[in-house]
């Protein structure tokens, strides 16, 4: 089948029972992945191809508090790895991050991200390729909301300036996030050799 | 208006959705042929908003989530004209300015950044009004530099927390909650939206951005509409507390918006000895505001 085509809802894979239970304590910051979060903690979804790579950027930024990897935007609850690899979950690689209001706030994080990766590959992410390796940003309420369509507008002018193409990042509400396997979380840190696709434009925000 | 307010005349209607095209869906006939907007809808408010700013004050960025409040721009200019009256002239660095409760709009450190290219400190106690103010300022290029966003943990402190060490500040001025209760916040708003539909062009209302109580508009938050013991309460503790802060801070002032605390709040202040003080009064339309202004130094009367 063609890994960059969305599948409908009548052709995902199946709700899965069973919750995937990852560890509690971040492997790298010490602080907890699941809560009860300190009162200045916020939560940010962004997807920018592989989680691995994505969330190793992320956990290394100030202000940040916990990140994990997971599953959204898709159909199937509880997908498993392998689920999204087929292809048939329509969910997208993601990074929950929570970071602390006080130290850094959302726009930081934007400029961040569309920095990070090449936000105009609509299906794929460099090598990586398929509807998982989607750009999206999954906002958690209207000033989320009203900052990340900003930033989009305010950084396609600059690869306007740049000649480069039109962002394909999805900017939708966020729905349930799906944790990822334990072993994809902090992947980078537990496999310091293992593969990182991330690359940016090269076009500063 | 005061004299140098370039918001005497009516909106330009054609100019303003020329720099917002948004704007445009809004604007209406109005009964003498003229091009108005239907100034009880909140939407139309916000759009006129980013309008002007955009036009007029080049902020290409300026938003608000639902439920706050939306301020209209020709009011806010006319008391940042008159503040900049009081400020010695003889200066030749920017004024430095503190904004109390400044609120998730922002709307005079970016309006006074550049007009004046004031540099701003602005301070709330709502987080969530921090949170959007701070980004705000991010999002406009050039206002970052010029516009820090401080969080006030305590609401029983306004200048405490916010003034640092060694900071001193040229003036302060704040918008405070006019409200005593909510109760009285929501009648004062029903009493505001009849008065819109009676008179629907009146130009500048403060109409609060909520799309789904399309009827009463009464949202804002409540920091941003009330205090225990309303705006009385609010300035004179504003004036108890500027006694300990008056070797760092020019000149004080604050929106009064009822005329019946003048009395009282000339009480306050005599008690305070403070060196001089005025009560600044303001037009725009039928409608009259005023701020109060003091200062502790005796070699810069306010006259």
């Amino acid at each position: 089948m063609d890994k960059q085509t969305m599948v409908t809802r009548g052709e995902s894979v199946p709700h899965r029972e069973e919750e995937i239970k990852v560890a509690s304590k971040h492997a790298v910051l010490g602080n907890v992945t699941q809560g009860p979060w300190p009162t200045h903690a916020q939560k940010a979804y962004f997807a920018l191809g592989c989680f691995w790579g994505a969330e190793r950027f992320f956990w290394q930024l100030p202000g940040v508090y916990s990140t994990s990897v997971g599953y959204m935007g898709g159909f199937t609850k509880n997908a498993t790895y392998e689920d999204v690899c087929s292809g048939k979950t329509a969910h997208t690689e993601t990074v929950m991050v929570v970071y602390n209001q006080e130290l850094t706030d959302f726009w930081t994080l934007l400029e961040s991200f569309w920095i990070a990766h090449n936000p105009t590959q609509g299906m794929k992410q460099g090598n990586d390729v398929g509807t998982q390796y989607r750009s999206a940003i999954f906002w958690t309420d209207d000033m989320q909301k009203m900052f990340a369509e900003k930033s989009m507008s305010l950084y396609q002018d600059n690869l306007n300036k740049a000649g480069m193409g039109k962002i394909t990042t999805e900017i939708k509400k966020a729905r349930e996030f799906y944790f990822a396997e334990d072993a994809h979380q902090q992947y980078l840190h537990k496999n310091p050799n293992g593969y990182c696709g991330l690359s940016g434009t090269g076009i500063s925000f | 208006m005061h004299e140098n307010n370039p918001h005497s005349g009516s909106y330009d209607m054609t100019a303003l959705s020329q720099a917002l095209p948004e704007l445009a869906p809004h604007i209406i006939t109005g009964p003498k042929g003229q091009l108005t907007l239907d100034f009880s809808n909140p939407l139309a408010i916000k759009a006129l908003n980013k309008a002007i700013l955009k036009k007029d004050y080049k902020i290409d960025f300026w938003d608000l989530p639902d439920g706050y409040l939306c301020p209209p721009i020709p009011g806010r200019v006319d008391y940042l004209y008159y503040l900049n009256d009081l400020l010695p002239h003889s200066n030749d660095r920017n004024a430095h300015v503190l904004d109390i409760g400044t609120g998730s709009n922002l709307i005079y450190p970016m309006l006074g950044s550049r007009v004046f290219n004031w540099r701003f400190v602005a301070s709330d106690i709502d987080n969530i009004a921090i949170n959007c103010a701070k980004q705000l300022a991010k999002a406009n290029k050039g206002l970052e530099k010029q516009i820090k966003v401080r969080h006030q943990p305590d609401d029983s402190k306004i200048f405490a927390n916010i003034i640092g060490k060694d900071e001193y500040f040229d003036i302060t001025l704040c918008n405070p909650p006019f409200h005593a209760s909510q109760e009285d916040a929501a009648a004062g708003s029903e009493r505001k939206n009849r008065n819109l539909l009676r008179n629907k062009d009146k130009r500048g209302s403060s109409i609060k951005t909520d799309n789904k109580k399309d009827h009463l508009n009464f949202s804002g938050q409540s920091s941003e509409l009330w205090c225990e013991g309303g705006e009385l309460a609010f300035i004179k503790k504003m004036i108890n507390q500027s006694a300990s802060f008056k070797e760092q801070v020019g000149v004080f002032t604050c929106l009064v918006s009822k005329k019946e605390n003048m009395v009282a709040i000339t009480a306050a202040l005599k008690s305070r000895d403070v060196a001089s003080f005025k009560f600044v009064e303001m037009s725009q339309g039928n409608k009259i505001s005023r701020f109060v202004a003091w200062t502790f130094d005796a070699d810069w009367p306010l006259k």
